[in-house]
């Protein structure tokens, strides 16, 4: 049975850190990459279930990655941003205009920091379900 | 001598006793010297009558006073000191004169028979002859015309200097209006900026909380990893109201009949822009009396904007056209249509840019403003424009408030 992929594009260290160590105790397969290029090309090489994508990124912005993502690979992928967002995930209301509404329409979900743990691993869970929580 | 003051008598003198001419006076002046004098001159004899006129006095009195006594003089012409009061009684210059001193330059103003009022320089000097004062000699300056044009200029001076007075008033004004602005964003823009950059950091602190109570199997420090928990949640509401509170207040939504509020901002630009000639034309048809959840406040700000923009934009006898209709999900679209003088395509992408404008007056964020509030709808605000040939500006908004 092979792991489920996961790969998080997160410029901040620790943050990413933080994240695969949880996202890994879960039984997730977890890659990291800190600025926008090396994001889209990990992307690119490797068949992830799931992406977790920061926005604001060094070299290549985060809205650029996710529409390369959703065009060319089957991954999921989980935006977490520091923009203010109403409702949360799912159909979140744009206030902040610096999210456009591409975003809003292409992602599977949308999570602002600082964001709820619980939540977070709920929609991992929902949208990259690991092979033993099916049985 | 006799026969040159016989002649000047019979051609001025009007004969009483008094006013007859004094032939000593006349023989140490010359006729012709007196006649073609430049400047108006008088001679009064010793009895106070005017025995002499020449040609340039008459003109510039309007009449001839040839035999006139002094008090009569004064009474016909109506003689003003230099400062407009009426001279009661006697004209001060003969009176002065008359008493053997010679007065120098008087500034004073007389009215003529036709009535309009020539203001003079004038001097007076006694004739004295042979050790006696047998008469005196008046002489003016017309200076009217000259006076005229001196005030011309004060006033001239004057309006020029109270229109700079009101324009580096005004300006002060907007200056200081638009620092106050400034500042105002720019503690908007300093908090909003603070704030989003908390947000990073303590998601992380977040995380790591996290997965520290995950890892943790010493029950005596759940109540550590709760407190922080509890302060994290804190600190991200003081965030999120800091956020709140620097950006444009949420819309109060009410049941809003859209027709009527854009009437209503149309009439309220029409009155603000009485003396443009600029029409406005509505096509509201198609809206009927839909009804879409909106700020009304927020929404007719939006709309004067657009519709200020618009008219100061039209040229003379421009016209504005405002465009009402329903899409086929769920939006109304409202198109505020301009035949003006357009925006560059270099100045177009930047119209909504706070700040941004080419206009003399304003700050530049009528457009951004706009932008926002539209945005807080869950709408949009769009722009298509050529320079020269109009603007179009398209707001679309849901009719149904997104839950």
């Amino acid at each position: 049975m092979s792991a489920v992929k996961v790969l998080i594009i997160e410029d901040d260290r620790e943050l990413s850190e933080e994240l695969a160590d949880l996202l890994g105790s879960e039984g997730y397969s977890v890659d990291a990459a800190s600025d926008g290029i090396e994001g889209k090309s990990l992307a690119d090489s490797g068949d992830y279930s799931l992406v977790l994508l920061d926005l604001k990124l060094p070299l290549m912005d985060g809205s650029d990655i996710l529409c390369h993502i959703k065009e060319r690979c089957q991954a999921h992928v989980i935006v977490i941003t520091g923009k203010l967002l109403k409702g949360g995930t799912g159909g979140a209301r744009v206030r902040d205009k610096t999210i456009d509404f591409t975003i809003l329409e292409t992602a599977d979900g949308i999570l602002e920091k600082p964001f709820d743990v619980e939540r977070l691993m709920d929609t991992v869970r929902r949208l990259a379900p690991l092979s033993g929580d099916t049985s | 001598l006799e026969k040159v003051a016989g002649a000047t008598a019979g051609r001025k003198s009007r004969g009483s006793g008094k006013r007859t001419i004094n032939g000593d006076l006349m023989s140490i002046m010359s006729d012709e010297v007196l006649t073609s004098f430049p400047e108006p001159l008088m001679l009064y004899n010793s009895h106070g009558a005017i025995v002499y006129v020449n040609g340039a006095a008459t003109e510039s009195l309007g009449f001839d006073p040839t035999g006139m006594l002094r008090d009569e003089m004064t009474a016909k012409v109506k003689l003003h000191a230099g400062d407009g009061t009426e001279i009661e009684g006697r004209d001060t210059i003969s009176e002065l004169a008359s008493h053997g001193r010679t007065i120098r330059n008087i500034y004073y103003s007389f009215r003529r028979p036709g009535g309009d009022v020539r203001r003079t320089i004038g001097s007076a000097a006694p004739i004295e002859y042979a050790g006696e004062t047998i008469g005196m000699i008046i002489t003016w300056h017309d200076v009217t015309e000259q006076i005229k044009s001196e005030e011309l200029v004060i006033l001239a001076r004057n309006n020029l200097e109270k229109l700079l007075e009101e324009r580096s008033l005004e300006l002060f004004e907007s200056q200081k209006s638009v620092q106050r602005q400034n500042r105002l964003s720019d503690l908007g823009k300093l908090a909003a900026t603070v704030a989003h950059e908390l947000r990073n950091p303590l998601g992380v602190i977040r995380t790591a909380a996290y997965n520290l109570r995950r890892k943790n199997t010493d029950p005596a420090l759940n109540g550590h990893l709760a407190n922080i928990d509890k302060k994290i949640e804190e600190s991200s509401r003081i965030i999120n109201n800091l956020l709140t509170f620097s950006r444009l207040p949420e819309p109060k939504f009410l049941s809003v009949k859209l027709a009527d509020l854009l009437i209503e901002c149309i009439d309220s630009a029409k009155k603000a822009y009485r003396k443009v000639p600029v029409r406005i034309q509505r096509r509201l048809r198609r809206l009927g009396s839909r009804e879409i959840d909106a700020d009304p406040d927020q929404i007719r700000e939006v709309f004067l904007n657009l519709l200020s923009n618009a008219i100061e934009a039209s040229k003379d006898k421009g016209l504005v056209v405002v465009t009402a209709f329903c899409d086929d999900e769920g939006n109304v679209l409202v198109e505020v249509k301009d035949e003006g003088i357009g925006i560059g395509e270099s100045s177009i992408k930047r119209v909504f840019d706070p700040f941004y404008t080419k206009k003399a007056k304003g700050a530049g964020l009528g457009l951004s403003i706009c932008r926002e509030l539209v945005e807080l709808h869950g709408g949009s605000i769009s722009i298509i424009s050529k320079q020269g040939s109009g603007t179009t500006l398209t707001v679309k908004l849901p009719m149904e408030r997104e839950k």
